[in-house]
């Protein structure tokens, strides 16, 4: 038997004991008869046995993510207050509440403009700049590294330092206002403006991530297509139109799905530029999750609508990889 | 093989082990107690309580108190605590020892230091049958705060304004002149919690807070503050810089004569201090559309032991210690209110004067703070945010009192449920 043939089908021993090994393990086991060894075949691996190594991801599974949504939709269903031991089942009066709670709709269209700005912003800017760091330009590495740094900030620090940017006394941009002659803007004073800022410096922060998705799928594309299609006489815009960005659909379904997600359940940016305000006008779902849980002690509330941006991500997100998977299969 | 795995399981054993000890409050002979101090570093109230600790370990080398400062979180990160049956031993309930913290508390009606207890802030503190579950450093005796330098400039007689007109008067002087009227902050609840705190006692006459005090909320009652406040803010009486101004922004344009009124107690000069030590800062009583003008009291800085404490024991020993004179006297220094328990000089400050002025010459009533009493317990922030909203013109007068209806029945639905 050759050694090629003999590493690619699996060992007549481990097949009568309904282990099928993967190349390498049996290369290993070839290796060792090969010298002369004993060999020992992995009996710990067998059946059942290979299951033990899930369960440590289970367990994370279980206790992080499923334990707390079920009980996150049993408290749902109650009044609890967020300490106290007392809490009485009251049904589905919380989700009634979410209907005639008069903050809840602007939060919601809140939620959404920070989804889908957020989204929009980062697939242009991220895009543009793949396009022009894919070219062999002098530091392109740095320039790389200098649009990406942003994301490993964590959004808290990213706030406050754009706080700085924009607060009236004392901020970056008023100085430079002042420094024209012109007189200082208090740009959180007004909840468009605010909602504005806090969808730009969460792009900003995250057009890295496009950006690097986009570069992989740039780099990944079959360039074979692409030269065909310059002998056939496509170039600048048409190549890109026809060609790159095509090819681009599964980099595109990526980078928008991540984003969308992120925007969705947009938090520590709103919490420190503006803290939800004025009034309740900047919140997102996930903040005015913690303003009910936290300051309205209305746990139960809190966890409805937790439940609510829950089952909303997983809509949204489900109808847009469905209408992105179309994308592709065109592509 | 067996090695490893005996080795292994040892391995296991000595981190449970080590995971364990951390878990209990005390190693070997010596009991350590954990304290919440809602204090943030390098505040005088901290350094405070830093000096009572080492003295009282120094007393009693077998207690250590592990002082933990606080942060901008402090009220969630208790209620997280409380609600994961984990709580400190021993807290400062921030105003809220009878009406939030109660269930978890250790009644400390019978400690020895409780007959000292001036009868001032009862209404917020005690039980109808006179329990309570706290030891008060200090009663908050508060008003309206105003930079004296400003208002001498503008030529305002604090003791002039006894109504809310004389106070728009004041205003619109103060604007005149370029100052900045009323200063506050959305940054943090406190600010605009306290306005709505400190003047809603004057909007409601005694059958109106009995009707509320049933469970009644008549958003036309309320209105009354609402327009008063919506009013304000169309007039440009607030700090220009609202809503992007921290505390220490407000602090600042008090302290450096640039704004006239601070809706906040007296401890709050201290901060505003820090920035300029000579600022001549007063307190006047707070206009009433009902009766005379007032001073809002209650519960301040208090410190309560957890009933569920394994060092019970050791935490009510530093809590006595706490409460002598000398120790008290230390808190009182820096918190510029009046002494919560006999034997204690009661230490205003630069607020001495005219708090002598309208509490022992005019003998100005005072009012308990009107959340606490009339109020589901968890009202705060909503008025609070209301405010905010007012301030910032997100909200009408009453679309305002829409919402804090809203959530006045949430509460007092969950609390009857």
């Amino acid at each position: 038997m050759k050694d090629d043939e003999r590493t690619t089908s699996p060992s007549p021993s481990a097949v009568s004991q309904g282990n099928i090994g993967t190349v390498e393990e049996e290369r290993r086991l070839g290796d060792h008869r090969q010298a002369g060894n004993k060999v020992r075949p992995h009996s710990s691996l067998k059946g059942a046995s290979v299951n033990l190594f899930y369960i440590p991801a289970l367990v994370v599974l279980v206790v992080f993510i499923i334990y707390p949504l079920i009980s996150g939709i049993g408290l749902s269903f109650t009044n609890w207050d967020g300490y106290n031991e007392a809490k009485s089942f009251v049904g589905l009066a919380n989700y009634k509440q979410m209907l005639t709670d008069a903050n809840f709709k602007q939060i919601v269209v809140n939620t959404f403009i920070y989804g889908i700005g957020s989204t929009v912003i980062q697939q242009i800017l991220g895009l543009a700049l793949a396009l022009l760091l894919n070219a062999k330009i002098k530091g392109r590495t740095l320039m790389r590294a200098i649009i990406y740094l942003p994301a490993l900030v964590a959004p808290v620090i990213m706030g406050i330092m754009y706080y700085f940017v924009f607060q009236y006394q004392q901020g970056a941009l008023n100085a430079l206002l002042a420094a024209v002659g012109m007189s200082k803007v208090a740009w959180f004073n007004n909840a468009g403006f605010s909602v504005a800022i806090i969808v730009i410096v969460n792009s900003i922060q995250f057009v890295g991530v496009s950006m690097i998705i986009y570069l992989a799928g740039l780099q990944t594309m079959d360039q074979e297509v692409v030269e065909a299609a310059e002998v056939d006489g496509a170039s600048g815009w048409k190549k890109f139109w026809n060609i790159t960005l095509p090819m681009l659909a599964p980099s595109f379904t990526t980078s928008v799905v991540l984003n969308l997600i992120g925007g969705l359940k947009l938090y520590d940016m709103v919490k420190v530029l503006t803290g939800g305000g004025p009034g309740y006008s900047t919140n997102s779902i996930s903040t005015y999750i913690g303003t009910v849980y936290f300051d309205n002690q209305a746990a139960g509330y809190a966890s409805a609508i937790g439940v609510f941006l829950f089952f909303l991500i997983a809509i949204v997100t489900w109808l847009v990889n469905k209408g992105l998977a179309k994308l592709d299969w065109e592509a | 093989m067996k090695r490893i795995r005996y080795v292994a399981a040892a391995l296991c054993g000595v981190l449970a082990l080590g995971s364990l000890t951390a878990c209990g409050s005390s190693s070997g002979s010596k009991k350590t107690v954990e304290f919440m101090t809602m204090q943030s570093i390098g505040t005088p109230q901290l350094k405070a309580l830093e000096t009572i600790t080492k003295k009282f370990e120094s007393k009693n080398p077998d207690i250590q108190i592990k002082l933990v400062p606080g942060t901008n979180t402090n009220e969630n990160d208790i209620k997280v605590r409380l609600a994961g049956h984990n709580p400190p031993d021993i807290w400062n309930t921030h105003g809220w020892s009878r009406d939030r913290y109660a269930n978890f508390l250790e009644p400390l009606e019978n400690r020895s230091w409780a007959k000292r207890m001036k009868p001032l802030g009862d209404d917020v503190f005690k039980t109808k049958d006179g329990k309570f579950y706290a030891l008060p450093a200090d009663i908050q005796v508060s008003g309206i705060m105003y930079n004296e330098t400003v208002l001498t400039q503008a030529g305002i007689d604090p003791k002039a304004i006894n109504s809310w007109d004389a106070f728009k008067q004041a205003c619109e002087k103060l604007k005149s002149k370029g100052i900045t009227p009323i200063v506050s902050s959305p940054k943090d609840p406190g600010p605009n919690g306290d306005l709505a705190d400190y003047i809603l006692p004057g909007v409601y006459n005694e059958a109106q807070l009995s009707s509320l005090k049933r469970g009644t909320f008549d958003t036309k009652v309320y209105e009354a503050y609402t327009s008063l406040i919506s009013q304000w803010s169309k007039d440009g009486y607030f700090n220009v810089d609202y809503t992007s101004a921290t505390l220490d922004d407000v602090a600042r344009l008090m302290a450096s004569d640039k704004a006239g009124f601070y809706f906040r107690s007296n401890g709050n000069a201290q901060l505003i201090a820090s920035y300029n030590p000579n600022v001549k800062l007063g307190l006047m009583p707070i206009p009433s559309n009902t009766g005379d003008p007032y001073f809002s009291t209650g519960e301040d800085m208090a410190f309560g032991v957890s009933k569920t404490s394994k060092v019970k024991d050791a935490a009510l020993k530093y809590i006595d210690f706490m409460a002598e004179p000398e120790n008290m006297q230390e808190l009182v220094n820096i918190l510029m209110n009046d002494s919560a328990l006999t034997g204690v000089t009661s230490a205003l400050g630069q607020f001495e004067p005219s708090y002598n002025y309208w509490v022992n010459e005019r003998k100005t009533k005072t009012v308990p703070f009107f959340d606490r009493i009339y109020l589901p317990n968890g009202m705060y922030n909503t008025l609070a945010k209301s405010t905010d909203g007012l301030i910032t013109g997100q909200l009408n007068p009453q679309s305002a009192a829409d919402q804090v209806k809203t959530s006045f029945e949430s509460l007092k639905n969950q609390k009857s449920s």
